[in-house]
């Protein structure tokens, strides 16, 4: 999580298993992850999900920041499944930036994260995109996963059993996004 | 017909696979006749997710409608998946008992 959070607030290199450069090496790495965990006992049906979220937070770096990246392109994708913790991160133009393009008048990154996260919209229309998010938000509120995610300085902490959805204002500024899933290993 | 969709990966993530699938698909979807159902096979996927899809799932049933047909599947990704597509389409697919 340091590793991440150093290099999206200040550009802090870090060990370059870490980086997925392009998506094929995301898949690529998502895969290798998918085998172990699928073998966990406890994670036999659940991990098709747990797949599924980090899937498509990493697909959503490479897929709005493509020709966009502001400097460094690619992203961060760390896992420990003993430990239970899945840390995703891209330096790209964050939720607000890429959301603004087609809802102008979205002015706060708490604004523009909360329609992410509960309307079907996308930042590259008008091509048809944005459910990602959506199932995302619901699969985190019906599985016993947990989630942190940052863009800018809004916030979402969905954890424990009794999860509600809300964006909040931190006290720093992400640079692109961060996510941090959390569950219990057996 | 039948389409067993693990010929495309056993995991189904990205929208730009998704894209390339759905193009890699369009010549056996030439020879497929007008009276028949087109049922899609999940078995063997291990992850589904909705950006993939979207990209596959979603242009067939505006291609052919009802004569898409999904079997059912007891993997939570592709339930969940089939779930959020239906409501951000506004429609249902035709599911199979």
């Amino acid at each position: 999580m340091e590793f991440a959070s150093e290099w999206i607030e200040s550009g802090v290199e870090f060990p370059g298993t870490f980086y997925c450069g392009t998506s094929s090496i995301f898949n690529a790495r998502l895969t290798k992850m998918e085998s172990v965990l699928m073998q966990m006992p406890g994670f036999e049906k659940l991990y098709s999900l747990i797949v599924l979220v980090t899937g498509e937070i990493g697909d959503n770096s490479f897929a709005h920041n493509l020709g966009k990246w502001p400097d460094t392109p690619g992203i961060f994708f760390g896992y420990d499944l003993n430990k239970g913790i899945i840390v995703l991160a891209d330096r790209g133009l964050g939720i607000l930036e890429t959301l603004h393009q087609v809802r102008p008048e979205l002015q706060s990154h708490v604004d523009a994260v909360k329609v992410a996260f509960t309307e079907f919209v996308s930042g590259r229309a008008p091509e048809k995109r944005g459910n990602g998010l959506k199932l995302v938000r619901e699969v985190f509120m019906e599985r016993p996963i947990d989630l942190f995610y940052t863009s800018g300085d809004a916030e979402v902490r969905l954890k424990g059993s009794r999860k509600a959805f809300q964006v909040t204002r931190g006290q720093r500024i992400a640079r692109g996004c961060l996510a941090k899933i959390e569950f219990k290993s057996v | 017909m039948k389409l067993q969709l693990d010929k495309f990966g056993k995991t189904l993530i990205s929208r730009e696979l998704g894209q390339e699938a759905f193009k890699a698909f369009q010549s056996t979807l030439r020879g497929f006749s007008k009276d028949e159902d087109l049922e899609i096979d999940f078995s063997g996927i291990l992850t589904l997710s909705p950006s993939w899809t979207d990209e596959f799932l979603s242009p067939l049933l505006n291609l052919i409608g009802n004569r898409l047909v999904l079997l059912p599947s007891d993997n939570l990704s592709v339930q969940a998946t089939i779930r959020i597509l239906e409501e951000a389409n506004n429609r249902q697919f035709k599911i199979k008992s």
